[in-house]
């Protein structure tokens, strides 16, 4: 857990759709567990929201280490050794999303370091005779020739700002690169300096989302126009920076229109970068990135590995680009699929042949407990213990992540322990239902575990077993007050829930906009929902829509006083 | 100027410089020594001994039952002797440097579990927003005797990047948990031992350059946003200066400090897991061994020690449950919970014999420190953060008593502690928390 946590920044009230009804999770004891399921408020076909739009602050957004190295690798070539993740700056999830940490976070003085080590790397290698031909068009005249360096450092840092430089800017990268070039006798040698200056300027290491008056005599009305918004789309669609077709588009002023947007945007969902686009948004939502620090006891498990969690994520991003890009799917299929891309260490748990090369696609049995998102490691083994599995927290991660409930935390000063595995109570679930005995614990406990339970067919890492200290394993549960028998049914029900595309398509938004979604958006939300819907659950229409909004595009004034907290 | 740099006719700082054009003419200096005044307790132009201020942090809180010791021989105002027995037995042998402080409380709200207790501990406040209202007390501490190469530095056992260390709300200084990577940040590139030469390169100056300008592009992007960003904008700009002096660092002459050395091995590249366990004891050494050496060429003074996270779930030992279930789930008396602890406060008393081992003057580096060892909460089980645990190391150059046992009979704000530790390490602070848990007053039973 992070100390930057959902439950404790959530405005009360602020699920994305209709007035949030509290519903008293199950319990009617004054202790009842404050957990609220997002109440659902089906959008009319044809009506649009009579909600008032008030747009957001904008603001600046530090790029995540994803989106530094894929800005790094667009514009300085695939061939460029790029720095290793954790060599950057850490992305800090704010609320659960890192996109939400991107608004209000900054670089921390090891940052700086590490974002100054990171820049000289780049830009030696960017200077490499075999390579620098790429970026130096002209012959330089001398070791401090002041037109080559700048025609270099004003085209380069274009594409490292997302806009043109200003004369200032230009002017400083220029003076660096000559006086170094002096220094150390050598052009290229000093141009790196250059190239260094760019990639640790804060207009490169944060996007500047600032907008601009859509009146000029009317400050208060912003709007994101031209290199602004294409950064803003392409980080969003593609987690990368924008190409040079769309930075055209943005001089030629073809994304100050609905029109030229939608277009802009359908070509760039039709390119294979939005992969990576759904690759981030999915890594966010589901918290994949735990996969990778898992920990699974090796003594116990046969097939515990440390590269079975990487191997996870990579497997729960594919079914999600499958249902998307290829099989162009209904976005519900994901709770319901056979489909998913294993290698040989998901083959062996999931006791399937492996496909003949890695994350190949391959169809579960029919017959089998395993179907879709919650039969997949990713989701059932980052949501349990070392070695016991957790239905609280798997309870939970539906709960939040897929349907949108608000999950309160545990309180201070109750006893949590559970009984030892007895005779009575061998299971993991008939011990925690002694929770739900006591009257403190039972109410957030049911609201979890009676979910949870749903997939205890699987045990810690994700592996289907039908025995738990020998006692057989009992799957049902109830969610929502209605009763299901397995891991199956419980698919079921959430696809059917009208809170799990809502809940995505909210989640979308967040990782759009890099924040939660403020009262004065929500009719702007409850239209791009319903367009989601009619569309039949297109994952790259929600995408499309959400860029479109006036939501995504529009902006208010930040607020010029300081956010203190007097506590 | 010593005697020795007298005869030579130039300061130190021309000696190292004066190689630098022509090529790599080596002058070594002779016995550090002759940078102390005579009795041995001062260095380098008669300033005393720098004291430190660093924090030990480990996860999931502990058994508060098996935590405090029991009441010795009474040694002042609810002061104590004690014995280093149950949870804290491992300080045993350093247990003469070490003050146990119990039953004091943080007195802010306790509404979120393993993370109020540090909120209100380190900041004074609850957590708002999810995360703290103001810097972190280390960061308070370095902001006044920070003059450092490094102004702070954060380390970690468990690999995360995560701490409780923070310039301001949402701004963490992520540890660094990897022990190469540790190495090379202090003792790589550009470091150099007391009257070590130097060749400094010219590059160092061109790099100060650019962070200028990086730093123009900063002030000039913050009157453009909000006053949110411009506060996000300050801190990175607080850390480009911090780079930039860090540089001006590496041009100067190291500080002239006895104990110093560069470490005799370079770290691994990693400590992959054993068994799906943690080299946690290999690891905690390396770090340990690699931030006394930085503070004993005060490369820093102020440190914050991760040793592991809130909410860990590690397998630690040969236990084959995660320790943060084991706080929950295991019944009384909860005997894997206590080894994990017990395990925990073992490496802090490494970290403290090892600056124990490190003399300087008259007294030892420890002398001139303060560390406090604490985590989360006080009873895991049930995130408690009355009756707070902590232990102090070091006498903080003379400021504080060592080896009692202060038991608050009244549970005392825990802020007076902290306020103590500020004013101890060197930090002027008139107060120290807010609204419940605000103090005026440390807690002068523990000072001299």
């Amino acid at each position: 857990m992070r100390m930057i946590d959902a439950r404790h920044r959530a405005p009360a009230k602020s699920s994305f759709l209709g007035a949030s009804l509290v519903i008293a999770a199950l319990a009617s004891s004054a202790t009842a567990c404050l957990g609220e399921e997002g109440t659902f408020v089906p959008p009319q076909p044809g009506h649009v929201s009579r909600l008032p739009f008030e747009a957001a602050p904008s603001g600046l957004r530090r790029l995540t280490r994803a989106q530094y190295l894929s800005s790094v690798r667009a514009i300085f070539g695939d061939d460029v050794v790029l720095p290793a993740p954790t060599a950057l700056e850490p992305d800090n999830p704010v609320d659960g999303l890192v996109a939400q940490g991107t608004t209000v976070t900054t670089i921390s003085p090891l940052g700086v370091e590490r974002y100054e080590a990171a820049a000289y790397d780049i830009a030696e290698q960017a200077m490499d005779p075999a390579r620098r031909d790429r970026f130096v068009s002209c012959v330089p005249t001398g070791v401090d020739d002041d037109l080559c360096a700048s025609s270099t450092l004003a085209a380069l840092g274009r594409s490292l700002y997302r806009r043109e430089l200003t004369e200032i800017e230009l002017g400083e990268a220029t003076a660096v690169a000559t006086h170094a070039g002096q220094t150390l006798g050598d052009f290229y040698d000093g141009l790196e300096f250059g190239i260094a200056l760019l990639l640790q300027s804060p207009s490169f290491l944060f996007r500047e989302e600032l907008g601009t008056p859509m009146d000029p005599g009317d400050p208060s009305h912003l709007r994101y126009e031209g290199h602004e918004l294409a950064a803003r789309m392409a980080y969003f669609l593609w987690n990368a920076p924008p190409d040079e077709a769309l930075l055209a588009a943005a001089e030629a002023g073809t994304l100050d229109g609905d029109e030229g947007v939608r277009a802009e945007a359908a070509r760039m969902l039709a390119d294979p970068r939005a992969r990576d686009g759904v690759r981030a948004f999915v890594d966010d939502w589901l918290n994949l990135r735990e996969l990778d620090r898992m920990v699974k006891d090796p003594m116990v498990f046969v097939h515990a590995s440390p590269d079975v969690g990487p191997a996870a994520r990579e497997e729960t991003v594919r079914s999600f680009q499958n249902i998307v890009f290829d099989e162009e799917q209904d976005i519900r299929e994901i709770m319901t699929t056979r489909v998913t891309f294993v290698n040989r260490r998901l083959a062996a748990i999931y006791e399937v042949r492996a496909p003949r090369e890695d994350f190949g696609r391959i169809e579960l049995p029919e017959d089998g407990p395993r179907m879709g998102l919650l039969g997949q490691v990713g989701v059932l083994a980052p949501n349990a213990h070392p070695t016991a599995t957790s239905p609280t927290r798997r309870g939970a991660f539906i709960r939040e992540r897929l349907l949108c409930d608000r999950v309160p935390a545990p309180p201070a000063n109750v006893n949590t322990a559970i009984p030892e595995p007895s005779p009575d109570a061998r299971t993991l679930r008939e011990r925690l239902l002694a929770h739900q005995e006591v009257e403190v614990c039972a109410a957030c406990h049911v609201f979890l575990d009676d979910v949870g339970f749903g997939l205890e067919r699987f045990d810690s890492l994700g592996h289907a077993r039908l025995t738990e200290n020998g006692a057989t394993i009992d799957e049902r549960g109830a969610i929502d007050g209605v009763a299901f028998a397995d891991a199956r049914e419980l698919a079921e029900h959430v696809r059917a829930s009208p809170r799990f595309p809502q809940c995505l398509a909210t989640h979308a938004y967040r990782v759009a906009v890099g924040r939660r979604e403020t009262e004065g958006e929500r009719g702007e939300l409850r239209r791009i929902y319903a367009r989601f819907a009619n569309d039949g659950y297109l994952f790259r229409e929600l995408m499309l829509e959400i860029v479109a909004s006036r939501a995504f595009r529009e902006a208010s004034p930040p607020s010029e006083e300081t956010d203190e907290v007097m506590p | 100027m010593t005697s020795f740099a007298k005869r030579l006719g130039i300061s130190r700082r021309t000696m190292l410089r004066g190689v630098l054009a022509g090529g790599t003419v080596a002058i070594g200096l002779p016995a550090l020594d002759l940078f102390l005044n005579e009795s041995g307790t001062a260095y380098a132009g008669g300033m005393g001994f720098p004291t430190r201020f660093g924090i030990f942090f480990f996860g999931n809180g502990v058994i508060p039952r098996l935590w405090n010791p029991a009441l010795g021989e009474s040694v002042g105002t609810d002061t104590y002797r004690w014995e280093a027995t149950g949870l804290l037995e491992p300080l045993a042998e350093v247990k003469s440097h070490c003050t146990v402080v119990s039953g004091t409380k943080v007195l802010t709200t306790n509404t979120n579990p393993h993370g109020s207790g540090p909120a209100g501990l380190f900041a004074g406040a609850d957590l708002v927003d999810g995360t703290f209202v103001g810097p972190s007390v280390d960061q308070r501490v370095a902001d006044e005797i920070g003059a450092t190469r490094f102004r702070s530095l954060q380390v970690g056992v468990q690999p995360s990047d995560f701490c409780h260390s923070m310039t301001g709300p949402a701004m963490v200084n992520p540890p660094v948990t990897n022990p190469f990577t540790l190495y090379e940040r202090i003792f790589g590139e550009g470091f150099r031992l007391p009257g070590e030469m130097g060749m400094v390169d010219p590059r160092i100056g061109l790099r100060r350059s650019v962070l200028d300008a990086v730093s123009e592009q900063t002030q000039r992007l913050r009157s453009r946003v909000g006053a949110a960003d411009r506060a996000r904008l300050d801190q990175h700009f607080e850390g480009i200066r911090e780079l930039e002096g860090q540089l001006a660092r590496l041009e100067e002459d190291p500080p002239m400090l006895d104990a110093c050395g560069r470490p005799e091995t370079v770290p691994e590249m990693d400590y992959p897991d054993l068994d799906g366990r943690p080299q946690l004891e290999l690891k905690n050494r390396v770090i340990c061994d690699l931030l006394v050496m930085a503070l004993a060429c005060d490369q820093t003074r102020v440190f914050y020690d991760a040793f592991s996270q809130p909410v860990n779930n590690m397998l630690f030992l040969d236990l084959a449950t995660g320790h943060h279930q084991l706080t929950h789930d295991e019944p009384d008396p909860q005997p894997l919970h206590e080894r994990v602890v017990r395990f925990s406060i073992a490496q802090f008393a490494y970290l403290v014999s090892r600056m124990a081992a490190v003399p300087e003057g008259d007294g030892s580096l420890l002398d001139h420190s303060a560390v406090l060892c604490t985590t989360d909460c006080s009873f895991g089980r049930t995130h408690a953060i009355d009756d707070y645990p902590m232990v102090i190391a070091g006498g903080a150059s003379g400021a504080l008593r060592q080896d009692i046992h202060y038991r608050s009979p009244s549970n005392e704000n825990a802020s007076k502690v902290m306020l103590t530790l500020m004013r101890a390490v060197g930090a002027r602070a008139a107060e120290y928390g807010f609204g419940e848990a605000h103090t005026m007053d440390g807690l002068g039973a523990i000072e001299t």
